[in-house]
């Protein structure tokens, strides 16, 4: 998907200051706070789209100023793109990556966990989604002995049939206990 | 191989990445431990809506399962095969996996390449009906008893219809057998799978199914049958509609079949019965019929009565309006409404004290005008 981009003069009345966790200003433009709901809905809120009212800088505690630049960078690219459609997130036999968005996530997997928690706290679906994605398909197309060791998860299973050595049993997996997965949805870690 | 702590991620991120993956891999990762599995368990109860059934297709020794969606896409989950030394020299040891499933060890073979990249899982050809049982349940277990599960039989060789004799919670099953089947197998798949409700294809069985067998029970059978099966549905079927397709009939069988109906002794679920013969030389006395079922024939030259002027006849009194329609007259039953209906009159007729105005009210101010 490709969009033209329309050449806009940034005026201060259409933009909004961000602060990062360490401190560091990111002047934004309303327009691309739009594909923020978490934004999107503190604009609307305090009415930060009415010229008359004074904007005062909004304080993102969870986000660094490296995750914000990288999150202006998607926000940048995807300015003019539809808005996102929710069932887009399901599974598809048929899906691919452009290679802006390839790129761009051809990060290191820390650097990408923080960008998805960001995502997620942002709530920029279309991002958020697209890391899942990628997530996903990192632990695709693996046998159960590898998804254990990309996952990190220990076996059930009693011993190898071949080379009959016992493989470590899974503490945490007794009827109740879900230790290793957490069904409740907690804020996300920073 | 970097690790993802996918586990750590709140809730809401885990949903989405496994929602963004093939039923194969998520078959995969519920092997993984009892803990996995529960969460994949948990995460098919959230988007089960998507899924319209699970098919099991049996073909070639074989036995495939897919996910079919709503919106028609379909997403394989895993291929059942013989055992074969051969096969596993061909792709290569390194890629064959001991895994277990179920509390059963299975070696599973996971393609790099081709159109379906499932995981094939290797049946002992001793235990073959005992493994594809074991591996179904875990997918029945894995995806919910409540949906429902269809089986397409397309066998060239007498073992399919033994590879699959043992599965469970199947609700509408196709079969196409080139080969003969035991009549043993079907009735067991029966039993294992029973009150089904579709039941279509084309079968041929060595002996005779058993009068009590959970076939009969189908709700609606389309069978294209040669010869071994009629005999049995006309006899003992229990279930709404059946569509048959035979090579030869016996007269017996009918007659058997309309006086059980005609005298409520059997078939009371019986709403649909035809029978195509397919064989033009068939022929059956159909004398003997009228006389064993007490058939009798209308006279040719006794015209039925034809009620289609009478209607125009009255359309067109109405529309004259020399037929009226009277009002319903209230009965004394209805006196009580009558009186609370007059207090209602009444209580609008009379004067209601305006509200002042500058004072807060209530109501439309147009019904106050109107008082």
């Amino acid at each position: 998907m490709s969009c033209e981009e329309p050449t806009t003069s940034p005026t201060p009345e259409n933009n909004i200051t961000v602060v990062s966790s360490d401190g560091k200003e990111f002047l934004l433009d309303l327009k691309l706070t739009e594909q923020s709901e978490t934004l999107a809905r503190l604009i609307s809120n305090f009415e930060y789209d009415r010229t008359d009212v004074k904007k005062d800088p909004v304080p993102l505690g969870n986000i660094t100023s490296a995750q914000m630049q990288k999150i202006i960078e998607w926000l940048q690219h995807h300015r003019y793109y539809p808005k996102w459609e929710q069932n887009d997130i399901h599974y598809s036999t048929s899906f691919t990556f452009e290679t802006w968005v390839e790129e761009y996530l051809n990060i290191p997997n820390n650097e990408m966990f923080e960008l998805l928690n960001a995502a997620n706290y942002l709530n920029i679906p279309r991002l958020f989604s697209t890391i899942c994605r990628i997530m996903a398909s990192r632990i695709t197309g693996k046998s159960a002995e590898q998804i254990r060791t990309v996952l990190n998860i220990k076996t059930d299973v009693k011993n190898d049939v071949y080379t009959g050595i016992p493989i470590q049993e899974d503490s945490s997996s007794s009827e109740d206990g879900m230790s290793e997965i957490s069904l409740s949805p907690s804020p996300p870690p920073i | 191989m970097t690790t993802i702590k996918l586990f750590s991620f709140p809730y809401t991120v885990q949903r989405t990445i496994f929602q963004t993956m093939g039923y194969d891999d998520l078959f995969l990762i519920s092997l993984c431990s009892k803990n996995t599995k529960r969460f994949v368990k948990f995460i098919q109860k959230s988007s089960s809506k998507n899924i319209a059934y699970i098919k099991c297709y049996a073909r070639f020794e074989g036995l495939s399962v897919t996910v079919v969606m709503r919106n028609n896409e379909f997403s394989p989950v895993l291929v059942l095969q013989p055992h074969s030394v051969p096969y596993f020299n061909s792709v290569g040891w390194q890629y064959i996996h001991q895994t277990e499933i179920a509390g059963r060890n299975f070696d599973v073979f996971l393609p790099v390449y081709g159109e379906f990249l499932r995981p094939t899982i290797f049946y002992d050809s001793d235990d073959g009906e005992e493994d594809v049982e074991t591996i179904h349940s875990y997918i029945c277990d894995l995806f919910g008893y409540d949906k429902e599960y269809r089986l397409e039989a397309d066998g060239f060789f007498y073992t399919e219809a033994k590879l699959v004799s043992r599965l469970k919670n199947i609700n509408i099953t196709n079969f196409g057998f080139r080969a003969i089947c035991d009549a043993e197998d079907i009735d067991s798949f029966f039993s294992a799978s029973p009150n089904q409700k579709f039941v279509t294809g084309s079968i041929e069985l060595c002996g005779e199914l058993r009068e009590n067998s959970e076939f009969y029970q189908t709700d609606i059978i389309d069978i294209y049958d040669n010869d071994s099966m009629t005999s049995g549905i006309l006899k003992n079927f229990n279930g709404r509609k059946a569509f048959l397709s035979v090579k030869t009939i016996e007269t017996s069988d009918i007659t058997q079949l309309i006086n059980r109906w005609k005298s409520n002794e059997e078939f009371q679920n019986l709403e649909f019965l035809t029978v195509q013969i397919r064989n033009l030389d068939a022929s059956f006395d159909i004398d003997e019929i009228k006389s064993f079922c007490d058939v009798k024939e209308l006279d040719p030259s006794n015209e039925p009565l034809v009620y289609k002027g009478e209607i125009e006849f009255f359309d067109k009194l109405i529309a004259e309006g020399k037929i009226t329609f009277k009002k319903p007259v209230k009965r004394t039953v209805d006196a009580d409404s009558a009186d609370e209906e007059a207090e209602k009159k009444k209580k609008k007729s009379t004067p209601t004290p305006t509200a002042k105005k500058g004072l807060l009210s209530f109501g439309d101010d147009e019904e106050e005008e109107d008082c």
